[in-house]
């Protein structure tokens, strides 16, 4: 039994019990084992936001209200909502990639505070545990933007409840924050420069700048609302003296930039996929490093996008309309750069380039979409349509969730030691990316034409696009469930990977797979450059390809 | 390595008095205010703010230990306070800029 040799791997323990081997994870304060438990719980999350999304769908199959009553309803889409963006869009990337590479790609060997970031997984679930009690015992009937006065003094659901656990994720997100960047600012390995970091640290810092930035002002916000709704104190409410805007000021402050707080570390991802998988020296590195920090500061100043239409000064609409255009050049310089990484590169379409790929062409819709919003002209006509449904959509899955995926995807032989079946991974990627068109293009055609979102009952022309959009859901989940499975195989069954399965360059791939507990057995010295392909790499492989040969 | 000078105990306690009186002075200003000498609403706030302001500062400089903080964390603590400044100005530019144009349009 005691065999006195050191755990091989951050996943074998010591433990003689069952609960010795549970407590060895509840009270780890090892990065990695953090970033499995927030792996396990962000996709528990996910599973219950795509169920609640699922009744959603089902419900709009006919124009008629036949599933749930529309207060049933209002109560769905608002569980899909607070569930997939606070407990699953925030953190998914920053917490499970972010915690496990992070301190792999600098070469430390954990993060600055480890037991501060096993409080913050503590903290991620003490919020969700609220999220679902309030769920259970009724829920929200909000919308994920909890606009006040209806929170704050006339709607009669669990809004404290749902609030209180966005208030306590919130310094989850904080934290993990403030631990990347004291991280990246203080232990990173001698030679490991700021520009020889990888880009997904660039964007990685970049996003928790954000985290620490804005989400105290998100905090004080629903804290504001709470104060108004038990003492009716008049902050909000007009009938108490209050603004109602006040609150859409706040809540955007926070929220605009919180969608970068997703994409940021997505478009980390995808810097990383696509030079791996050209083997090529990633194409205007500074270029790509400084706008995750232009996007983190634009995104800042561009938040009353979402109010043009709410009783804001037009002259403001007018300014933050202007700025909104700025915001979007970053977002198209990386696109751009990704694009001349992939030109004359060696790419391979391995399972996680195709998400990589789906990735940039799916942001780029969802982008420009997303400047036609900006234009206050074009907004006021498609504002609370689906029109801004899709384009969201288009963002935050396939921006967001694609490169979640991709990430999942390439790190896994890293995460567990094990390759996944490598078919069945192309298979899958391809039938999200055509479930997720099949769902969400038909929305912007019926946003287009006036169906308004968060009704439950809609007249008949619009019966078409909304079955539509339903069937594509079905393909979609199918999607990511599939993955589900043969990932959980690989574990058994999978081929054992070694520690660089895609001849990459970067720390994290000169270690074993999984990573021995101290990652690092002597600190690394970093000499070159990230991203560091021979010149000729491409050349190289397209010379030495035939038939049958890897792609 | 240590970034961190030392503040005393004595310190601590002092600026815990400071405080303390801070607290007295925001709730005799409220009873002034209602019962002695009723002030412009702008007048009264200001003043609420400013003594606010400075418990903000005793904290952040001393509990936080800012004072004798890197020149790195004093960096990141000051650009909080150039975002609390983004927000206020932007907020506060619609709330001045709201009744503009008066209304024309058909609806008025
Ligand atoms: C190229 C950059 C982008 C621009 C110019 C842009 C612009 C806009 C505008 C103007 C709206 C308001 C529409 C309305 O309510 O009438 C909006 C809504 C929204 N956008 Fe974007 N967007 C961009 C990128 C993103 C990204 C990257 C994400 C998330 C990952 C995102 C997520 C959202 C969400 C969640 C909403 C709707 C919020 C709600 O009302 O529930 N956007 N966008
Ligand atoms: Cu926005």
């Amino acid at each position: 039994m005691s065999t006195s040799a050191i755990p091989q791997n951050y996943t074998s323990t010591r433990a003689d019990s069952a609960t010795e081997w549970i407590k060895s994870w509840l009270l780890t304060v090892d990065h990695k084992r953090i970033a499995i438990l927030y792996l396990l719980s962000i996709n528990f999350f996910f599973l219950l936001g795509g169920l609640a999304a699922s009744l959603v769908r089902v419900e709009l199959v006919t124009p008629q209200g036949d599933l749930m009553t529309a207060d049933m309803y209002n109560r769905m889409f608002t569980l899909h909502g607070v569930i997939m963006v606070f407990f699953f869009l925030i953190p998914a990337i920053p917490a499970v990639m972010g915690n496990f590479l992070v301190p792999l790609m600098i070469g430390a060997r954990d993060l600055a505070f480890p037991r501060l970031n096993l409080l913050s997984w503590y903290l991620y679930m003490g919020g969700g545990v609220f999220a679902l009690v309030a769920a259970i015992t009724g829920g929200v009937d909000t919308g994920w933007t909890f606009y006040t006065p209806f929170s704050s003094s006339y709607s009669n659901s669990n809004v404290i409840l749902t609030m209180s656990g966005a208030f306590i994720m919130g310094f989850s997100s904080i934290l993990t924050g403030l631990n990347f960047i004291v991280t990246i600012h203080k232990m990173r390995a001698p030679g490991m420069t700021w520009f020889r970091l990888p880009l997904f640290i660039w964007a990685n810092y970049a996003t928790s700048l954000i985290q620490i930035l804005a989400t105290p002002v998100l905090g004080i916000a629903l804290l504001l609302v709470m104060v108004e709704r038990v003492w009716r104190v008049g902050i909000f409410d007009p009938a108490l003296g209050g603004d109602p805007l006040l609150f859409q000021h706040l809540f955007w402050f926070y929220s605009h930039p919180a969608v970068y707080i997703m994409i940021l570390p997505a478009m980390g991802v995808i810097s990383e996929l696509i030079s791996a998988f050209s083997r090529k020296r990633i194409f205007g590195y500074e270029f790509i490093a400084f706008s995750s920090i232009a996007i983190a500061v634009l995104g800042f100043l561009v938040w009353g996008h979402h109010m043009f239409v709410s009783s804001q000064s037009v002259y403001s609409g007018l300014v933050f309309s202007f700025i909104t255009m700025l915001v979007a050049i970053p977002s198209a310089i990386k696109v751009f750069n990704w694009t001349a990484t992939l030109y004359k590169g060696s790419i391979s379409y391995r399972t996680p380039m195709l998400y990589a790929l789906g990735f940039i062409g799916l942001f780029i819709i969802g982008g420009l979409t997303g400047i036609f919003l900006g234009v206050v002209a074009v907004d006021i006509h498609v504002t609370d349509t689906y029109f801004v449904v899709a384009h969201f959509h288009y963002v935050m899955v396939g921006g967001t969730i694609m490169a979640y995926l991709g990430g999942i995807h390439y790190w896994w032989p890293k995460m567990t030691g094990r390759m996944y079946n490598e078919a069945w991974g192309a298979i899958s990627a391809l039938v999200v990316f055509v479930g997720f068109n099949m769902t969400f293009f038909p929305q912007f055609v019926m946003g287009y034409l006036g169906m308004p979102r968060r009704y439950h009952v809609y007249p008949e022309e619009f019966q078409i696009y909304h079955v539509l959009s339903t069937a594509g859901a079905s393909i979609l989940g199918l999607g990511f469930i599939i993955p589900i499975i043969y990932l959980t195989l690989s574990l058994f069954v999978g081929k054992v990977a070694g520690p660089n399965p895609w001849a990459a360059t970067g720390l994290e791939w000169s270690i074993a797979s999984p990573p021995p507990t101290h990652n690092f057995d002597q600190t690394p010295v970093v000499t070159e450059e990230a991203y560091a392909y021979p010149e000729d790499a491409a050349a190289q492989d397209s010379d030495s390809w035939q038939a049958g040969s890897h792609l | 390595m240590n970034d961190h000078g030392h503040i005393s105990v004595r310190t601590y306690w002092n600026v815990f008095g400071g405080l303390m009186l801070l607290m007295g002075l925001t709730i005799g200003a409220y009873y002034i205010e209602k019962l002695v000498l009723p002030l412009p609403e702008i007048v009264a706030v200001g003043i609420a703010l400013l003594i606010a302001f400075t418990k903000t500062a005793l904290i952040v400089t001393f509990f936080m230990h800012l004072k004798v903080s890197s020149r790195l964390a004093q960096l990141f603590a000051a650009s909080s306070f150039v975002w609390l400044l983004i927000m206020f100005m932007i907020t506060m530019g619609d709330y001045f800029a709201r009744g503009w144009p008066a209304q024309t349009g058909p609806l008025s």
